[in-house]
Formats: C-alpha cells, structure tokens, sequence
C-alpha cells in the first residue's frame, strides 16, 4: 500500500524506522510471551538476542537522537514546542527501558543462561517497552508525521532528510 | 519555514475529558436499555410490522444513545488530531451532548406510549441535535489541513449529505402520525432507516475506518483510491435503493442493495488487508468484533434484499434490522469504542516530565471478553428466534445482550478508575509515575 508520509522525505525516513522498531517490538512481544526462560546458550537464541540489543541500539539511539538534535529544533521554532516537550517526556522514559533491556540481552548472551530474576525482569521491562514505544509511534505517526508536510518546506526537508544518518554519505 | 501555523501542541487537540467520558457513558448505558426492552418486547418483535411501540422504542435508543453518542463523541475527538485542528471547547462538546441525551430519552419514550408530545418533544431534539453535530462536522471538514482526511473526506461529506436527508424525512414521519403528510409511512420509515444507518453511519464507519482501523492494529492507511473503493457504489447503492423506496419500484431497491453489497466486499477486503498487513501481530481486543462486523454487513445487506423481494417479509423484514442494528453496527461500534476508551484515556494522562498510563493497565481483559462472547451470542439468538419465530430465544439473546453490557460498561468503569488511581499517584509522587498503575489480566 502506498505509504501517505511519502509526502516529505523526512516522514518517510522516520516511517520506515518505526516500522523496522514495531518489527523488534513484535519480536520482543513473542519472546516475552514465554512462560519459561529461553536457553541464550542455544546459537539460534544467542543470534536473537543480539539482533534484538542491536536494533535497541540502533532504534532508540540513533532515531531519537536525530529526532532530538535535528528535527524537535524546526519543529519549536514552527510552535510546535508543547509536542516536541511530550514526545521528548516519552524518549526520557523509553530510553531507561531500552538501555536496561538491551543490558539484560548482553548479559544472556555473555553469561549463558537467564538468572530467574533476570528472565523476569526482562519480561515486565520488556513489555513495558513494547507497549510504551508502541504508543509513542502510534502518536509519532498520527499526530507528528502528518504534520511534517504543513510545516517543512520543500528545502527544509530536503536538507533535514539529508542529515539522517541514513541518508549521510 | 512555513510562518503564521502554529501547531497548538497535542493538549489543545484532546477535547475536555468529561466530554467524550459522557457522550461513551450515553452509549455504553444505551446498549443495555437496548437489549432489555428487546426482553421487554420479545413476544412482538417476532413477525412485527413496526410502528410504535417497544421495538420502536428500543431501535432509537439503540440509533439515538449508542450509535450516534459514540459517533458524536469519536469523530469530535479524531477529527481534530487528525486534522491538526483545536479540539471543540467543553461548552460545544455539551451544547451537543445534551439535546442527543434529551432525545435518546423522550423519543423512545414516545414510541414506546405513543404519546404524541412526547415523540414531538424527542424528535424536535435529535432533529436538534443532529443538526447542531452537522455544522460541528462541515466545520471540522473545512478546517482540515491540506493533506489531512486523505480518503475520509467524501465520505465526511457523504455523511452530512446524510444526515441533512435522515432528519427531514424523520421530521415528516413524525408530522404524519398527527396528519397525513406521507403517502406511505412504511415506505418513509424505511427510507429513514436506510439514510440514518447505511447512509449517516455507514458513511461515517466506512470513512473513519481508513484512519481508526490501521491507528488500532498499527498498520499502514489505505491511499486514496483504495479509501474511496467503495464510495461510488454506497452512494449508488443508497440512491438507487432510497428512490426504489419512496416510487415502490422493487427492482430499484433490489439493484440498490447490489451496489450496496459491492460497496461491502471492497470494505471488507480493504480491512481484511489493513488487517493483513498490521505491524503489531497480537491480536488485541476488539478485533473478533469489527471482524464479525465485515461479515454482518454483507448479511444484513441479503436479508434486506430477501425483504424487498417480499419473501416471508415477517421474518426477513426483522431480521435484516437485527442484522442491521445489533449485528453490524453494534459489533463494529463495541470493537472500536473498546479500544479507544483506555487509549483517549492514556493520552489524557500525559504531563510534563511524568510517564503516561500504560493502554494495558488501564483495561481489564476479561471482561472485553465475556462482553465479545455474549455480543455475538446475543446477535446469534436474535437472528435464530427471528428465524424460527421463537419468543423464548429473542428473550435469550436480551438475556445474553444485558450481561454483555454490563460486562462492557464494567470496563468502561475500569478505565476511569484505573485512570483516576494513576493521575492520583501521579500528582502526588510524580518519579513513582513511571511504576505500572495496575494490573492487567
């Protein structure tokens, strides 16, 4: 289907992120469904959970962070301030969660195995964040990537398009 | 840098909670009312040639207290986030809520006496009300950005169209019970009912559908030509069927309900893509229903075709508006409103600086799902007592209908508890804020 945020390049970009972060969130949503804890010494699980701390890495790192230092300044001066303070909140309280969720993946992987406590902690951290970034994409793709259109012009998302890592040279 | 728009920040686009709190509270309340007078009136449902009386009455406070508060109450909410458009004031949030609660209450009330003041009273305020919700609507449609209601807007417009038709036509059956001035009343009430239910809330289900369905399960809006897909033959459709109505031409109406039967495959398969394609895979609440709902449209659709063709127009006849009321717009209304509660709640939790409630902890599951599972049973009873002219069943499906309300208003009431219990803590310890508000199971 044809993506409406095609409209600024900028949308695009940032749609396409949230759809490789709803992936790992779908992926972190199955794992987490499990009663018992997965065994991190079998390599299939080994290479999920990598994939899974990497894309936390990438995802939330990287994506709020150009959200953050490129596009949250544009949006201020167009008056969007009360928006960009909201979906600054949520980075702040995402972030925490990502970062501790992508620790307890590493430490699996290193150690072997899930401490009970850990197998557990992992679970209530990880649906915490599936469904707070769930959330907050779904707010990012009404609300923010809607108006991207009525507030960049065609240079301004030209040149921000141009400044997402994913675009750099 | 485009100057002079300012994004009035996502606060000023939720409208005051108490509004949509009453407007869903009318509609959750109503669908019980509903069901119980089908209890009430079990015995004249089966093989009814309408008129008033309590079947009557239970249609309107089924159309009036659920379908058009939560529409009302819904589309002035989504429109102005999607619109990026301030939301309406609490004032004008109430100036609307209160003539539709007037007339959720008087008009059944009259049908049900046949008290003629009281009908005049109780249409005089839904004529009331609807208008007053048209100019909200045309307000909100013009004042959409540019590049907003992308595959909404004609059917909005659609809608108005609607509602405009709807009304006359319910102000002359109303006239007519004093004086004659409708050759047919039958062929007016089925006109009425035609503009109020495939026309108003088909069109307003089939537009906000392309924004509501890919928001809940995360998938991607449909591009304008798949939106629209299904427009021309539901305008088609209800012109040709309307005209059919009124001239006693049966083809007409027949060939009507063909455009409206197309109107409903390229619908359902519009959904069953959105579906396909969604990006959060669970399969969260809600969802059996509006699924059930893409199925009992098309029924409806046949059973009204099987009505018009004059086939056992005693079953048929009340089985299509059962199909119709309870089946396809009550299924699709309670899957929706379901999860927009305790996601229009969350939002309101937001503040600077403190975490927003969590969708799940403020829903309690099970009983979304006691409520899924009489619902559909309840439809299913109502359409086998129609069928076998069973009294004793259309009592069983009231029965199942009931508890299946207050299954739903038990959730509607765990959402604002649950709400109320995080906003609290929240005020008072805002770096606790962050820890789950609840439980949910």
């Amino acid at each position: 289907m044809f993506n409406m945020f095609a409209t600024t390049k900028t949308g695009q970009t940032l749609h396409g992120e949230h759809q490789s972060t709803l992936a790992t969130l779908n992926d972190i949503d199955d794992l987490c469904q499990s009663r018992k804890a997965p065994n991190p010494a079998d390599p299939a699980m080994q290479a999920r959970l990598a994939s899974i701390a990497r894309i936390l890495e990438d995802d939330v790192t990287r994506h709020f962070a150009y959200e953050e230092e490129v596009l949250f300044p544009v949006l201020r001066d167009a008056g969007a301030a009360m928006m960009v303070e909201m979906l600054e909140g949520e980075h702040a309280i995402i972030r925490p969660l990502a970062r501790s969720l992508r620790q307890l993946c590493l430490t699996a992987i290193e150690q072997g195995t899930f401490p009970p406590d850990n197998w557990s902690e992992l679970q209530t951290l990880g649906m915490e964040l599936v469904e707070r970034e769930t959330f907050h994409i779904q707010k990012e793709e009404m609300g923010l990537l809607g108006a991207l259109s009525q507030i960049l012009t065609p240079e301004q998302d030209g040149e921000l398009a141009s400044r997402h890592p994913a675009h750099r040279p | 840098m485009k100057v002079a728009f300012t994004l009035s920040g996502a606060q000023h686009r939720l409208l005051h909670a108490s509004v949509p709190a009453t407007f869903f509270g009318l509609a959750i309340i109503s669908q019980g009312v509903f069901w119980a007078l089908v209890g009430l009136s079990a015995t004249e449902i089966s093989g009814s040639a309408g008129g008033p009386g309590i079947p009557l009455a239970a249609v309107h406070v089924l159309t009036l207290g659920t379908f058009l508060a939560t529409a009302f109450g819904a589309t002035q909410q989504i429109l102005p986030v999607t619109t990026l458009q301030n939301a309406p004031s609490p004032g004008q949030g109430w100036a609307l809520l209160i003539p539709l609660l007037g007339a959720a209450v008087l008009l059944p009330a009259g049908f049900a006496s046949f008290h003629t003041p009281t009908l005049y009273g109780g249409a005089a305020l839904a004529a009331g009300a609807v208008g007053l919700y048209t100019v909200r609507l045309v307000t909100l449609i013009r004042g959409a950005k540019e590049g907003t209601l992308v595959g909404v807007r004609h059917y909005l417009w659609g809608a108005v169209a609607m509602a405009v038709a709807m009304t006359l036509v319910a102000i002359l059956l109303v006239g007519d019970y004093s004086r004659a001035l409708l050759p047919d009343h039958t062929a007016g009430a089925l006109v009425h009912m035609t503009l109020a239910a495939y026309g108003l809330m088909g069109l307003l289900v089939l537009g906000l559908s392309n924004i509501l369905v890919p928001m809940l399960v995360i998938s991607q809006p449909p591009d304008r030509d798949d939106a629209y897909r299904a427009l021309p033959s539901a305008l088609i459709g209800l012109g040709l069927s309307v005209t059919g109505l009124l001239s006693g031409n049966q083809p007409l109406v027949l060939i009507g309900i063909g455009f409206g039967l197309v109107a409903a495959l390229f619908h359902s398969l519009l959904m069953r893509r959105i579906l396909k394609a969604r990006m959060r895979r669970r399969m969260d609440h809600g969802l059996p229903l509006m699924i059930a709902s893409w199925v009992l449209l098309p029924l409806s659709l046949l059973a009204a075709g099987l009505a018009a063709m004059g086939l056992r127009v005693e079953i048929t006849a009340p089985l299509f508006i059962a199909l119709l009321l309870p089946g396809w717009l009550l299924s699709i209304m309670t899957g929706i409103l379901q999860r927009i509660l305790p996601f229009l709640a969350s939002m309101h939790t937001m503040r600077a600086g403190r975490a927003p409630a969590l969708v799940t902890h403020l829903t309690w599951a099970l009983p979304l799902r006691v409520h899924a599972a009489l619902h559909l049973s309840a439809v299913a009873l109502l359409a086998t007592g129609l069928l076998l002219g069973q009294s004793g069943v259309i009592a069983g499906s009231a029965f199942a209908g009931v508890a299946g309300a207050i299954a739903f208003a038990t959730h509607g009431l765990t959402v604002l508890v649950r709400t109320r219990r995080h906003m609290a803590r929240s005020d008072a310890c805002p770096a606790s804020s962050t820890k789950p508000s609840g439980s949910s199971s």
